[in-house]
This record gives C-alpha cells, sequence and structure tokens, in this order.
C-alpha cells in the first residue's frame, strides 16, 4: 500500500503545483486506474474550501475575546484585605478552626467525590491503596467489586444531576442496539468514533469509558468487552413450613426471565416429610454483582424458588463461597438466619 | 512551530495589544477549519469564538500552550467540532446549508443548486467519516496544511498521514459513488 500512498501523494502536489490530472497519472500507468477516481475526489473535497472570511464575523469574535480578557483581568485584581484589625489571637483561634471544619468536611467531601470533583482523586488513591493492602486475593476482589459498584453508583448520581464530565465504569450489557446500549441499566450513545474492543455479547460485562451528558446519557469513546469475570457458587438450603401448615414445597424450576441479576439457578430442588418441607437451591453468581444487597436478594430467590413466602420460612442457611460472614451477616428474611461463609 | 516567549508571556498577562494580534492571525485558519468542517459560517463562527474563550481561560488557570500556539488553538477547534458533531449525531436536526441561497454576484439560480446539491453531497459524504478522516481531509484539502504540518497537528508521523489521507479520500470516495465524478 505504501506505493499507492507515496503515488497519490505525489500527484496531490503536482497537481497543486499546476499539472493536470492525466500528466499526472502519466507517470504511474501501472497504479492510474486505482488512483483517477481518489485524485478526482481529492479535488471535489477541494472544491468545496472556501477561503473568505467575513468580516462581521472577525470583529464579532475580537471584540468578544478583548472583552473576555478584560473579564478574566478584572478577577485577577487582589482582593481587598479585610483581617487587618482582628486581634492576633482571634486570627489564630479562626485559622485553628477553619483547619479543623475543613479537615473534617475535607473527608466528608472526599467520600461523596464524585468524577470531575476536586476531591475525586484522593478518593481514588485511597480506595487503591485499600485494594493493594488487601490481606488476601479474596478479600482484595471482594473490595474491587465494592468499588466498581461505587464506578456504576457514581455515574447514576451525575447522570441525575447533569453533569458533563469523563467517566470509567465496568457493568453488564443489558441491551443493544445500534447507537444506543443499555448497560448496568444506563443508556450509552455508540457514535461512530467510539472504539470497540473484544467480544461484546449481550449479558457480559463491558467496561465503558465515556463522558456524561446533561441529557442523561454517557457519550462512549471506548468500549471493551471480554472482560472475565469468575463465577461464584452459593448454596442457600431453607427450612419451610413447619406442620404442613403451608402445604408441601414443590420443585419448582425458575424461568431466566425471573431471575434476578444477581444469580443464576443452577438447581433448585426440595422434598416434603411429615411436618417439615426441605428446599434446597444452588445458585451461582458473578462476582461484580454481588454485594450486600444482591445476597440478600439471592437468599430471597432461594426462598421465592420454592413459592413460599418468607416470613414462613423459620430459616434460611445460606452458603456463600467467597462473600465472608461479613456479607452474610446482613441477610434477614423476617425468621431466624444463618449464614455461613466458606 | 515554537510561538516567541514575550508573545507567549503576552498571553499570560492577558495583555490586549498581544491577544489582539493572536487573534488577527489566527482567527482565520481557525474559523475555516471550523466551516469546512461543519459546512455553517454561524457555527464556525461560535465554534471558533469558544477555542480563544478557552485559550484565555486555560492561561488565566495557568495552562494552555507552552510552546506551539497555533497548535493548541487548531487542536481544540477540532476536539470542539468533534463534540458537536457527536451531539449531533445524537440528537439531528435538520438545518438548512448556508450555500443554499444564492448570491448576487454568483452563478445563475440553476447553476447555484446544481453546485450546492454537488456541495451537500461531500459534506453528507464527509460526515460520514472517522473523525480522524474528517479532521485530516479538512486540514490537507480545506486548508491546505502541508502533510508536515497536518502531522504535526494531528501529533502523528508523515508516514501516518500519508496513510490515514489516502484511506479518507478513498472511504470519501465510497460515500459518494458514481454521483459526483
Amino acid at each position: 500500500m505504501k506505493e499507492y500512498y507515496e503515488a497519490f501523494e505525489s500527484c496531490l502536489e503536482a497537481m497543486e503545483n499546476g499539472d493536470s490530472l492525466d500528466t499526472c497519472l502519466e507517470r504511474y500507468p501501472d497504479l492510474a486506474g486505482e488512483l483517477r477516481p481518489l485524485l478526482e475526489t481529492a479535488q471535489a473535497a477541494r472544491s468545496i474550501a472556501d477561503d473568505s472570511i467575513p468580516n462581521s464575523a472577525f470583529h464579532r469574535s475580537r471584540s468578544r475575546i478583548l472583552g473576555k480578557a478584560s473579564q478574566l483581568r478584572a478577577q485577577r485584581e487582589p482582593k481587598q484585605f479585610i483581617f487587618g484589625r482582628v486581634p492576633r489571637m482571634a486570627m489564630v483561634a479562626l485559622a485553628l478552626a477553619l483547619i479543623f471544619f475543613m479537615s473534617w468536611r475535607g473527608v466528608i467531601e472526599t467520600a461523596r467525590a464524585l468524577p470531575g470533583d476536586p476531591f475525586y482523586s484522593v478518593k481514588r488513591s485511597a480506595q487503591n491503596i485499600r485494594i493493594q493492602i488487601a490481606p488476601n486475593p479474596d478479600t482484595k476482589r471482594a473490595i474491587e467489586v465494592k468499588y466498581e459498584r461505587q464506578r456504576v453508583d457514581e455515574v447514576m448520581r451525575l447522570l441525575r444531576m447533569g453533569r458533563i464530565t469523563q467517566v470509567t465504569f465496568e457493568g453488564l450489557l443489558n441491551e443493544r442496539t445500534s447507537d444506543r446500549w443499555i448497560i448496568e441499566g444506563i443508556p450509552v450513545i455508540v457514535t461512530p468514533d467510539t472504539q470497540i474492543a473484544g467480544e461484546i455479547e449481550e449479558a457480559r460485562v463491558v467496561e465503558v469509558t465515556g463522558k456524561t451528558q446533561s441529557d442523561g446519557v454517557i457519550e462512549a469513546s471506548q468500549i471493551n468487552g471480554g472482560i472475565v469475570v469468575a463465577m461464584r457458587y452459593c448454596a442457600g438450603i431453607v427450612l419451610c413450613g413447619f406442620g404442613g401448615v403451608f402445604g408441601h414445597v414443590e420443585a419448582v424450576l425458575i424461568e431466566p426471565a425471573d431471575v434476578v441479576l444477581c444469580c443464576r439457578i443452577a438447581l433448585c430442588g426440595g422434598f416434603h416429610v411429615p411436618g417439615v418441607s426441605l428446599l434446597i437451591v444452588l445458585f451461582y453468581a458473578e462476582p461484580a454483582f454481588v454485594h450486600e444487597a444482591d445476597i440478600s436478594q439471592c437468599a430471597q430467590l432461594t426462598v421465592a424458588c420454592g413459592l413460599i413466602e418468607p416470613e414462613t420460612c423459620l430459616l434460611v442457611i445460606f452458603l456463600d463461597a467467597g462473600a465472608g460472614l461479613e456479607a452474610v451477616a446482613q441477610l434477614f428474611l423476617g425468621g431466624m438466619v444463618a449464614g455461613i461463609g466458606i | 512551530m515554537s510561538d516567541s516567549k514575550s508573545e507567549l508571556d503576552g498571553l499570560r498577562d492577558l495583555n490586549s495589544q498581544v491577544i489582539s494580534s493572536i487573534h488577527n492571525r489566527y482567527f482565520p485558519e481557525v474559523f475555516r477549519y471550523a466551516r469546512y468542517r461543519l459546512g455553517d459560517e454561524t457555527l464556525a463562527e461560535d465554534i471558533a469564538g469558544e477555542a480563544f474563550t478557552r485559550l484565555l481561560e486555560s492561561v488565566n488557570a495557568g495552562g494552555g500552550p507552552h510552546t506551539n500556539l497555533r497548535g493548541w488553538l487548531m487542536s481544540t477547534t477540532s476536539n470542539l467540532v468533534n463534540d458537536h458533531l457527536r451531539q449531533a449525531y445524537a440528537h439531528p436536526t435538520e438545518t438548512l446549508p448556508d450555500d443554499l441561497e444564492p448570491q448576487a454576484d454568483g452563478p445563475n439560480p440553476a447553476q447555484h443548486f446544481e453546485q450546492s446539491d454537488r456541495n451537500q453531497l461531500i459534506r453528507g459524504a464527509l460526515m460520514a467519516l472517522t473523525m480522524d478522516q474528517q479532521q485530516v481531509i479538512a486540514l490537507r484539502f480545506g486548508g491546505g496544511y502541508s502533510l508536515a504540518e497536518t502531522a504535526a497537528l494531528m501529533d502523528k508521523n508523515i508516514n501516518a498521514i500519508k496513510a490515514l489521507q489516502y484511506r479518507a479520500i478513498a472511504a470519501l470516495r465510497r460515500g459518494f459513488g458514481d454521483e459526483l465524478v
């Protein structure tokens, strides 16, 4: 192809210097068939150029820019010093109060900071340090997952506020049309300029980089597919319906449409013995979507799988490989709940 | 290209004379670039004005160009045009092109409308290209920049620009089909 690029460029230069198209092509008889339409196209692209500058536009722009300069200069004027008469001790007290207030406020502001805020880089640095010092890979992954979830929440807040800023987040691709995708419930506009890399599939995790817009969408500059997330296996055991009051527990397979995003049912079965119904559900979830609320949903799903009201269940034993006791302890389903992290 | 230190210092001081001189020198090429990309004088004026406003805001905040003022202005203008086009792709509206109105001293109305159709066809095909392809065509064929200047403005090497312009023109040609030439 280099030969074509060079010949094309050489012809462009020759035509700029006054050569005709045909004269130029005579120098490249082997490439003439390919080059002719391209050189004609280049001439067409040149033909719409206009060198004129409207006087009115020029003068309006100059007035605008000089006005802006004048405005910025006025803002640079030193502020009048107003503390001259305040006693020295009062100044010290005021400074200390200010430092205390600002450091406390700084902590709060940092925690609440969103992309584009002055404290946001501090927040991300602190989170990165927390990930780095995690005592083991499971904890590290759990922290990463929590922060990935935070990125999504931050984007949703920015969109609600109508703020325009650069963001990056990971999420599940819910729907995809040619120019509008829904990722983790967030509408993402895909333009011809959006770079798309990796394998993109619905119901899989993708990474989005783009800019939030004031109308509640994100304009994506890059979308990466093929994000691999390890499956996480959980098991739930539900002991329900003592004394046959609530009837038998039937083995029910839940349709995929009924399954909440966080969980995929692998097995759901139950049996009934006089007085006791026992339901066993095995399911797995992708770690990116497992956090406290999701685990609670998973447990509710365990119960819903047997078509039993959560309140009727006396005991739910929830086994979760990887969540740890801290997350499992968040469960509460009306009855007595026990969680075991394994 | 490196702008003189005294000029950049004057810009940082928000010196009116320096700003006026910078505006007079660069406004024409910034405006022409934006008009070529957008095909609309009013929009081009807004974008050019915004590029100069951002220049002042950046230098006032301690940023802005340190050596190449022209490169900074053209790059900012290009980003503003790209942002505008992305918005336009996301929320398309019907607008009348500037060249629809016959000029008193121009060709007769029939020739004018034929020319206008042809320009619309070229612009339509241009808009379908990637932002990089639009930019290289606007610089090379709209602004008449050399390969080296285009490479410097797009922060690429000359060979990359040769390849990009070739692909851009080929894509433009496919966009026309056989309708134009």
